[in-house]
């Protein structure tokens, strides 16, 4: 009887519920797209620095090879016998792990035969290239991080060990153009040269197939990609920087990593893990995600006081015009909770129809804004990649809650404390 | 007017011979110490052991070096995992070379070869060539009268920026270096000794023997450069041809 009653009162005043409804359905809707922006970022973010970055779920380091390992890597390194022993502390999670990799980084000069340049050099184990570039999570949420240089490296290193693959930039700076494919033979082989672990000067013959970008301008002049095994021969070692796990089910990286370094601690092996979205892991994607929170929190806080103040608006005015109605109901029984609790329901049916609504909106601009295709480059991300909103269930559920309770909690005080008035007042009231 | 203008004239053609002659002198200390580092004219052979201590690990390294002039080409020979790679020094341009490569690797002389020891130090030096020096002092070591020396890169893709070098006036030799950062601090300390001797223009001349390189700042991580057997030796030009070590 109540909520029908409430219901039939937003038609009162049709222009002021109108003006009301609209405040909280523009809320909805800008945290509803807002949520949803930010859950494809933060998704594509993490799908490119597990996959496509080749940071796995949880990294292992030699103890603080993490910081240390650029200034002495062969004290630093993850030998052979090192992965075994990690090997064997893996076992237990053997069901979630969907399978492991080992990455290899260093320095050194790349060659074309006349001068010499820096390069800054990643290698990973062709499995997790192979794997990573078409996992379902990559095809889903990072499509557009891929490029097809990526997957022409993979098939490069296949038909020829020694591929790499070399910035535009650092391209240049040893005269070899874009698109590398097209080189002759002979100006595609270099030779790159390093200090190997045991502090010698050492170089191999590589070859050039394919070109990337490394998202970073800093790094765009001297960045490189090499098959593991090949970096391995330059650095004379045959041991791994880090090793890579790529878990099955995301949920449990954070119990995994806390439980590994327990392990770790407790038999005295000298290893680190790190989640991925640690900040040494991935720089990129925690930058990224902790300004993309920061932006969210300021809008919520914004959105929220703009619909509360709408709420508390609108009510007053009610009130001030429904004096003598409120002193009726007073007269014949009706206690001040109930009358608050059926101008409660009002906003609340309103609330509840404007987030319909805005539902249905969001949905509309969702899909006219990715009907447009407009794209941009993110920080730490190779290409350009669609700017892309989706309305997601579980965020829009939360929305609806926080909304529920916001214009309920707000539209319950605000009658609570002007039903206080005595009923003689409320008749009296000349509703000014 | 007349006679100020010519006093003038006259004091700075005097100031300016000076500091002419005083470039002069500065140049040929450094010429002259340099000869006792292999900057010879003829050719010059000779085998370098670098033993490295860093961080408590000591590492031994044999190389052989063949310098003639401006040019030297350094073959490494221990530890086994090095031999035949080789350093080619075509003036100031540096290559490394190893038999797996097709092409030979052109390398900057800051890139540190081993320990505390730049690939520069190890080939014949040529300071004279490459740095501007100037007196800053003169101390007494040991009684005798040395000459400090502020070298300035004249290039900056030298191994080093600047050198503060400690020149005998009496030998005319290097006795100790130390070598700078851009903002003037020590980063390396070096100390010469020079008791083998070599046949120069039919005169047995001093030649280096030993340099220890000792780290400024961790004073355990040090590198000491033996020089042993060194001889007068003729070079066929075509040993530092680069286009000889491309396979």
């Amino acid at each position: 009887m109540m909520w029908t009653m409430a219901f039939r009162n937003l038609f009162r005043n049709k222009r002021r519920t109108a003006a009301t409804g609209a405040a909280v359905m523009a809320g909805f809707i800008g945290l509803t797209l807002l949520g949803g922006y930010i859950y494809c970022v933060e998704r594509g973010l993490r799908a490119n620095s597990i996959y496509l970055m080749n940071k796995g779920h949880v990294t292992i380091f030699k103890k603080e090879g993490l910081q240390r390992y650029a200034t002495k890597p062969s004290l630093y390194e993850l030998t052979p016998a090192d992965q075994n022993l990690v090997q064997e502390q893996l076992k237990k999670y053997s069901e979630n792990i969907d399978w492991t990799g080992t990455a290899l980084t260093g320095s050194g000069l790349i060659s074309n035969g006349v001068k010499s340049v820096p390069f800054m050099a990643v290698g990973v184990d062709l499995q997790t290239l192979d794997k990573s570039l078409t996992h379902p999570t990559v095809q889903e949420w990072a499509k557009d991080f891929l490029t097809q240089d990526s997957l022409n490296f993979v098939k490069a290193i296949k038909e020829n060990p020694d591929s790499i693959s070399i910035t535009a930039r650092l391209g240049a700076l040893i005269s070899r153009q874009i698109p590398f494919e097209n080189l002759p033979a002979e100006q595609k082989t270099v030779q790159l040269a390093g200090m190997n672990l045991y502090g010698d000067l050492n170089a191999v013959d590589a070859n050039i197939a394919v070109s990337h970008t490394t998202g970073s301008d800093m790094m765009e002049d001297a960045g490189l990609l090499a098959p593991f095994e090949l970096l391995q021969n330059l650095y004379s070692t045959d041991g791994a920087h880090y090793m890579m796990i790529y878990l099955k089910d995301e949920s449990k990286i954070t119990k995994m990593v806390s439980e590994l370094n327990e392990t770790f601690k407790n038999q005295s092996l000298p290893f680190d893990a790190y989640p991925f979205d640690d900040p040494g892991i991935s720089p990129n994607y925690v930058g990224s995600m902790g300004f993309l929170y920061a932006m969210a929190g300021f809008f919520v806080f914004l959105i929220c006081g703009a619909v509360a103040l709408s709420i508390v608006n609108s009510l007053t005015m009610g009130i001030l015009e429904r004096t003598r109605e409120i002193g009726t109901f007073r007269a014949i029984g009706y206690m001040p909770k109930q009358i608050s609790w059926m101008m409660t329901q009002e906003a609340l049916w309103l609330c509840v129809l404007s987030g319909v609504l805005g539902i249905v909106l969001a949905a509309i601009i969702v899909v006219i804004v990715n009907g447009l295709y407009i794209t941009f480059s993110p920080p730490g991300v190779a290409a350009a990649v669609q700017f892309t909103l989706s309305i997601n269930g579980t965020l829009v559920a939360l929305i609806s809650c926080i909304f529920l309770l916001l214009v309920g909690t707000t539209s319950y005080l605000v009658t609570h404390f002007k039903l206080k008035m005595k009923i003689v007042d409320l008749l009296s009231d000349s509703g000014a | 007017m007349s006679k100020n203008i010519v006093l003038k004239i006259l004091f700075s053609s005097f100031f300016f011979a000076v500091c002419f002659a005083q470039a002069q002198v500065e140049m040929e200390l450094l010429k002259a110490s340099d000869k006792a580092r292999g900057s010879l004219e003829k050719g010059l052979t000779w085998e370098s052991e670098v033993t490295t201590v860093e961080d408590g690990e000591s590492t031994i390294r044999k190389f052989k070096v063949k310098a003639t002039g401006v040019d030297a080409n350094v073959e490494a020979l221990e530890p086994a995992r090095n031999k035949g790679e080789i350093y080619l020094f075509n003036d100031r341009t540096m290559w490394f070379f190893k038999p797996s490569l097709k092409k030979p690797v052109a390398i900057s002389s800051r890139q540190k070869l081993t320990g505390q020891a730049a690939i520069g130090d190890i080939a014949s030096t040529h300071y004279a060539r490459d740095y501007n020096p100037k007196i800053e002092r003169i101390e007494k070591i040991n009684g005798e009268k040395v000459y400090v020396l502020m070298l300035k890169a004249k290039a900056n893709n030298l191994t080093y920026d600047k050198i503060r070098y400690w020149i005998s006036d009496v030998s005319k030799k290097a006795i100790k270096a130390e070598f700078l950062t851009l903002q003037g601090k020590p980063f390396k300390r070096a100390t010469l000794e020079y008791n083998n001797k070599v046949s120069s223009n039919g005169k047995m001349v001093d030649f280096v023997s030993k340099m220890e390189i000792v780290d400024a700042k961790f004073k355990n991580n040090k590198s000491i450069l033996r020089y042993i057997n060194p001889k007068m030796e003729e070079h066929n030009k075509t040993l530092f041809n680069i286009n000889n070590l491309k396979r």
